[in-house]
C-alpha cells in the first residue's frame, strides 16, 4: 500500500511547484505592467515639466523686460536658449532614466518568469519521483514476499 | 528684478537597465525524478540478485543434502555390512579377492557419487562433508573390527581352554598333566634330566600376554577353572560312588571332602555343597541297599499273594459249576477235594484261612448272611484301587468273610474276584465298569453323601447301597455280565423310580408286574410275596445269581408290608388323601393322592 502514498506525494509536490510558477508568472506580469507605467508616468511628469518651464521662461521674458531688455534678442535670447536647452536636457535624462528603470522591471519579470520555468519543472520531476518510489515500494514488497 | 534661469534637475541613471538573476536551478530538485528512478532501479537489480542469489544457494544447498545423504546411506549400508565382514578384510583389504578396505571403499563411492554433481562448488562441499563422514564412521568400523579381532581370538583361546579341562577331567593321567600343564603352566622336563625344564606359560597368562584379556581376568579364569577341575572331580567321585551303590564308597568320599587337603582348589561354598552331596549319597545308598532288601522280601510276598488268589479263585469257581450243574460229571469230577485242599495248603498254594473256608464250601456250607453293604465297598475298593497291591489288600477281605458265619455268599466271592482280576487285567470291560460305577455314585449323590456326610435321608442311603449293590451284581455276573452302560442305565432307571415310589430298594417293573399281577404296592399282602417266592424257586429260567436277586426283592418288599400301618375304618379318611383345603387343585386336576402315586410306579416315565 506505500507504493499509492509515494504516488500521492509525488502529485502534491508538483501541485505546489505549479503554484509557485503561478506565482512567478503573475509577478512577471507585474513587473512588466510596472514598466509601462513607469515610462508613461515619467512621459506625464515631462508635460508637467514643460508647463512648468514654459512659465520660467515667461518669468525670465518678464524680468528681462522688467529690466529693460529686449525680451527676444541679444543676451535674453541666448539666456532663453540656454534654459531650453537645459530643459531638453532635463526630458532626455528623464526619459533615458525612465526606459531603464522599464528594462530593470521587465529584467524582474523575466527573472519571475524563469522562476516559474524552474518550479514547472521540479514539479514534474516530484511528481516523477514519486512514482519512482511508489515503484520501488512495489518492488521491495514483492522481493519481501518472494523472500519468504 | 533677477532673471530666472534653468539648470537640468536630472541627472542620468548609472544604471543600464539589467538586472543580476537571483534565480538559481536546485540539482537536487531538478534531479529528484531520476534519482527515485535510479533507486528505484536499484532496488530491481537488488531484489533480482537476492533472488538469485537465494535461489543458487537453495539449489546447491539442496543439491548438497541430497547428495551427503545418499552417501551417508551408503556408508551406513558399508558399516552394516563390515559387522558380517572378516575384521582383516576391513581394516587392509583383500587382494585376492579384489576387496577394498572399507575407507579406501568409502572413498571409492565418496568419488564416485562426487563426479555426478555438476556444481563444482557442491562437488567441493560434498568432498569436505564426505571425508569428515568418512573419518567419523572409520574410527567406530575400526575400533569394532579390532574388537572382533580380539573377540575371536579370545573365543579361540577359551575354546581351546575348555577342550584342556575337558582333558583335565576326563582325560587318561599323562593327559590330565599335560592338559594341567598347558592350563595353569609351569614346568616340565623334556629330553635329559641334566637339560634345564621347559617353562610352559598357562593358556590365559598367554591370553594376557597377547592383550586378549586383563591381568584380572586371566587371574580370575584360572582360578575359576581350577575350581571347576576341583568340583568336577569331585563330581566324577561322586558319580562313580553311585554306579557302584557301595555305602562304604560315598563313606569315604564324605571323609576325603571333609579334609581340606583334598580337592585344594574348591572354594569353600562347593566343599559345604559337595560334602552335603557326598553324605547324602551315603544315605541314599544305605537307604536303597535297604529297600532292595525289602523288595525282594515284597515280591516274595506278592507272588504267595498271587498264587493264593489264583488258587482260591479256582477252587471257588469250581465249587460253584459243581454246585450248579450236579448232572454234569466234568464239573462234579473237578469239585476239588479235601485231600486237594490239604496239598494246596502244604505247598504253600492257598492261605490258611481259605482251606477252612474252602473246607466248609465243599461241604456245602455257604454264608448264611449276605452283606451288600460289605460286598458294595469291597467293589468300591477294587475299582478305586491303582495299584495291585491296593487290589490285592481289597481280594484280602474276601476270604475271612466267606464261609460259616461269614457275609460274603460264594456267589458273591466269585463275582468279586473276577473283577479283581479284569482290574489287574486292566481290561476295558472292567474300565468301563469301574466308569459308570462312579458315574452311578455321582448321579445317585453317594459320591456327595461319602464327601459331605450330610443331606440325605435314611432312604435315600439305602436306595444308593442298593442301586451300587445291584449294578456291582450285574455287571459281575458269573454266567451273563451285563456291560457297565446297560447296567448304569438299567439301575439308574430303577434309583430313580424308587425315589419317586419312596419305596428303599431298587425293583425291576417286569419283576412287579408278574409276581404281583399289576396291584397296587397299597394292595400288596405277604400271600402274594410267598407266591412269588415259590414262582421264583421253580423257575429254570432264572440263574442263580438272579433268583437271589428277586429273593432279596421279595424280602425288601415283606419289610415294607410288615411297616404298613392298617387300614383306616371303612369310610374314615384315607391315607393319602387331599385335605378340605386342597380341593380346588384336585378339582383342577393336580391331585398327588395315593392311588395315583401308585399308578405312577405301575406306570413308570
Amino acid at each position: 500500500m506505500g507504493f499509492l502514498f509515494e504516488l500521492s506525494a509525488g502529485k502534491q509536490q508538483q501541485a505546489a511547484y505549479n503554484y509557485n510558477s503561478d506565482i512567478n508568472e503573475r509577478n512577471a506580469q507585474v513587473a512588466e505592467q510596472q514598466a509601462e507605467q513607469l515610462v508613461f508616468q515619467e512621459e506625464q511628469n515631462i508635460v508637467d515639466f514643460r508647463k512648468q518651464f514654459d512659465d520660467l521662461q515667461a518669468a525670465t521674458s518678464q524680468a528681462f523686460r522688467y529690466n529693460g531688455w529686449i525680451a527676444n534678442e541679444g543676451t535674453p535670447l541666448k539666456v532663453a536658449l540656454a534654459n531650453a536647452q537645459e530643459a531638453d536636457e532635463e526630458i532626455a535624462t528623464r526619459r533615458y532614466n525612465a526606459k531603464v528603470g522599464r528594462e530593470e522591471l521587465k529584467e524582474q519579470g523575466t527573472q519571475e518568469r524563469m522562476q516559474g520555468t524552474l518550479n514547472r519543472m521540479y514539479g514534474k520531476a516530484a511528481r516523477t519521483a514519486g512514482k519512482a518510489r511508489a515503484v520501488n515500494s512495489l518492488i521491495q514488497t514483492a522481493s519481501a514476499f518472494a523472500s519468504v | 528684478m533677477r532673471v530666472p534661469t534653468y539648470s537640468r534637475q536630472t541627472k542620468a541613471t548609472a544604471k543600464t537597465g539589467a538586472i543580476n538573476f537571483s534565480v538559481r536551478a536546485n540539482p537536487g530538485a531538478l534531479s529528484q525524478g531520476q534519482s527515485a528512478l535510479a533507486g528505484m532501479a536499484r532496488s530491481a537489480e537488488n531484489a533480482a540478485l537476492k533472488w538469485y542469489e537465494t535461489e543458487t544457494k537453495e539449489r546447491r544447498l539442496s543439491e548438497l543434502t541430497a547428495a551427503e545423504n545418499a552417501f551417508k546411506v551408503q556408508v551406513q549400508n558399508q558399516k552394516i555390512a563390515s559387522l558380517d565382514q572378516d575384521p582383516n578384510t576391513i581394516l587392509y583389504g583383500n587382494k585376492a579377492t579384489g576387496t577394498l578396505s572399507w575407507e579406501a571403499q568409502a572413498l571409492q563411492n565418496m568419488n564416485t557419487l562426487a563426479n555426478t554433481i555438476e556444481d563444482s562448488k557442491v562437488r567441493s562441499s560434498f568432498m569436505i562433508s564426505a571425508q569428515q563422514m568418512i573419518l567419523g564412521e572409520r574410527v567406530s568400523v575400526y575400533q569394532n573390527a579390532r574388537n572382533k579381532q580380539i573377540d575371536i581370538a579370545k573365543a579361540n583361546e577359551l575354546q581351546a581352554a575348555e577342550l584342556l579341562i575337558k582333558d583335565a577331567v576326563q582325560g587318561n593321567a599323562a593327559q590330565r598333566a599335560a592338559a594341567t600343564l598347558e592350563l595353569f603352566g609351569g614346568t616340565q622336563q623334556v629330553g635329559s634330566p641334566n637339560e634345564p625344564p621347559r617353562t610352559v606359560v598357562g593358556i590365559f597368562d598367554e591370553m594376557a600376554d597377547r592383550g586378549l584379556i586383563t591381568r584380572t581376568e586371566a587371574f580370575n579364569l584360572t582360578k575359576t577353572t581350577q575350581q571347576r577341575i576341583a568340583k568336577s572331580d569331585f563330581r566324577t567321585r561322586l558319580a562313580s560312588a553311585d554306579r557302584s551303590g557301595n555305602p562304604d564308597e560315598a563313606a569315604q568320599l564324605v571323609a576325603d571332602v571333609m579334609d581340606p587337603k583334598n580337592f585344594p582348589n574348591m572354594k569353600p561354598e562347593d566343599r559345604d555343597t559337595a560334602f552335603t552331596q557326598a553324605v547324602n549319597l551315603e544315605q541314599q545308598l544305605q537307604k536303597r541297599a535297604v529297600q532292595i532288601a525289602e523288595k525282594n522280601e515284597t515280591k516274595a510276598s506278592r507272588e504267595q499273594k498271587n498264587r493264593h488268589s489264583e488258587n482260591a479263585r479256582d477252587i471257588v469257581a469250581r465249587i460253584i459249576s459243581a454246585n450248579e450243574n450236579p448232572d454234569d460229571q466234568t464239573a462234579q469230577s473237578n469239585k476239588p477235594s479235601s485231600l486237594d485242599i490239604a496239598n494246596l495248603l502244604a505247598s504253600d498254594g492257598i492261605s490258611d484261612s481259605f482251606a477252612r473256608v474252602a473246607q466248609d464250601l465243599i461241604n456245602d456250607v455257604d454264608a448264611d448272611v449276605r452283606d451288600p453293604d460289605l460286598i458294595a465297598g469291597i467293589f468300591a475298593d477294587i475299582s478305586n484301587a491303582t495299584t495291585d497291591e491296593q487290589i490285592e489288600d481289597a481280594v484280602a477281605r474276601i476270604t475271612p468273610n466267606m464261609g460259616v458265619g461269614g457275609t460274603i455268599p460264594l456267589q458273591d466271592a466269585l463275582s468279586l474276584l473276577r473283577f479283581a482280576d479284569g482290574k489287574k487285567a486292566k481290561t476295558i470291560e472292567t474300565t468301563d465298569v469301574e466308569f459308570y460305577r462312579q458315574q452311578l455314585d455321582d448321579i445317585t449323590g453317594a459320591t456327595a453323601y461319602r464327601i459331605s456326610g450330610v443331606g440325605v435321608g435314611q432312604d435315600e442311603i439305602f436306595r444308593q447301597v442298593d442301586a451300587a449293590d445291584t449294578y456291582r451284581r450285574l455287571t459281575t455276573d458269573p454266567i451273563n455280565p451285563m456291560s457297565g452302560r446297560d447296567a448304569y442305565r438299567t439301575v439308574v432307571e430303577q434309583f430313580f423310580r424308587a425315589r419317586k415310589q419312596r419305596i428303599d430298594f431298587l425293583a425291576p417293573a417286569p419283576f412287579l408286574d408278574e409276581y404281583f399281577g399289576g396291584k397296587r404296592p397299597s394292595e400288596w399282602t405277604a400271600e402274594d410275596v410267598s407266591r412269588a417266592r415259590i414262582a421264583i424257586t421253580t423257575n429254570r429260567n432264572l440263574s442263580q445269581i438272579e433268583k437271589t436277586i428277586e429273593f432279596e426283592t421279595l424280602d425288601d418288599i415283606t419289610k415294607l408290608i410288615d411297616q404298613r400301618p392298617p387300614p383306616p375304618p371303612p369310610g374314615d379318611p384315607q391315607d393319602g388323601d387331599p385335605g378340605w383345603s386342597s380341593w380346588l387343585p384336585n378339582w383342577w386336576g393336580n391331585s398327588e393322592s395315593l392311588s395315583d402315586r401308585e399308578d405312577d410306579i405301575r406306570n413308570p416315565g
